[in-house]
């Protein structure tokens, strides 16, 4: 069965280039959202099984996004992908139950080691 | 010379670069002050001599009236001027989270020209690293502190019509230090942007 992946990023650029990025063979639903509002909307309709998530956005950043599904008990698995690359963000994501952090710029080979640290994608 | 301006799908991209670059030199100042830092959304415009200083004053809004600024001129494939813009008493605020001595007036000076550097450095040479062009930075200079904005960014040798204007800004978490970079890039440069950022977008 496929697997409901949602991609949060404002820039569309960044989302097309994550999209591209997706381990071919991977067998999943996506879902676009450019802000953090968007990202919850689409969590609470159930859209998210996994999540790749930008943290420097308008209207909600990732930080909120990860503090809205944790006060909303929302079930999801998230992978941050993020520019911003101090070490305290990186400490504060994974405190707020991100699985993992992946700094831009990413690649392919990247993100998918990445998801298959997380689990959530086996690469054969 | 006209030079057509960045396309909605080239800015886009130019977001995403600069969005590295910031989040590089938002690591560097988080390091060297032991804070943490927030970053903001890049905004990217298209500017010409005459409004340009307008356009600054619209993004540096809310962070009173008067400032200190520092500029630093950067050349090679790409070319153009950065100026760190912060609030009037920032150099205090940056003494103050060095733990420096009030008295040192030479030293805080010093001080906003170090972390200057630091920020402008790392967030170009980010960009310009991610679409592979050159760049060299001239050293920078402290243009004024509690200054009006149309004094800061007064240049009387600048050659342009027009330019891109990119705005980033750093605050702390705690206490009101904050930081406006404005990038100017000149017209001269845009061809070589422009076949950098396609570079870039091709590599995915």
């Amino acid at each position: 069965m496929s697997v409901a992946l949602l991609i949060v990023d404002d820039s569309g650029f960044s989302r097309k280039a994550m999209l591209k990025s997706i381990p071919e063979g991977w067998d999943v639903n996506i879902t676009q959202a450019a802000n953090g509002e968007e990202a919850l909307e689409a969590l609470r309709n159930g859209l998210g099984e996994v999540v790749l998530l930008d943290l420097t956005m308008p209207v909600l950043d990732g930080f909120g996004v990860l503090e809205g599904i944790r006060d909303e008990g929302l079930t999801t698995k998230v992978v941050v992908v993020s520019a911003d690359i101090q070490p305290k963000a990186k400490f504060r994501v994974m405190s707020l139950g991100a699985l993992a952090f992946l700094q831009k710029p990413f690649n392919k080979e990247s993100l998918a080691a990445t998801l298959a640290e997380c689990g959530v994608y086996s690469e054969d | 010379m006209k030079i057509e301006p960045l396309n909605e799908e080239e800015n886009e991209i130019l977001q995403e670069v600069i969005n590295i670059g910031m989040g590089q030199a938002g690591a560097s100042l988080a390091k060297l002050l032991d804070v943490f830092v927030n970053l903001s959304v890049p905004r990217v415009s298209w500017v010409n001599d005459e409004d340009f200083v307008t356009q600054v004053g619209q993004m540096v809004e809310g962070s009173g009236e008067h400032w200190a600024g520092v500029r630093q001129a950067f050349y090679n494939q790409l070319e153009g001027e950065a100026f760190a813009i912060y609030g009037a008493n920032g150099c205090q605020q940056l003494s103050g989270l060095m733990g420096y001595d009030e008295s040192e007036g030479m030293a805080q000076e010093e001080l906003l020209l170090d972390v200057t550097n630091i920020l402008i450095g790392a967030c170009l040479m980010g960009v310009a690293k991610q679409i592979g062009k050159q760049l060299d930075f001239a050293a920078p200079n402290l243009v004024g502190i509690d200054k009006p904005l149309t004094e800061l960014l007064y240049s009387r040798d600048r050659e342009w019509d027009q330019c891109l204007l990119i705005e980033v800004n750093f605050c702390l978490e705690e206490g009101d230090f904050s930081c406006h970079l404005v990038m100017l890039m000149s017209e001269a440069s845009i061809g070589q942007l422009r076949s950098g950022l396609i570079e870039f977008m091709e590599s995915y």
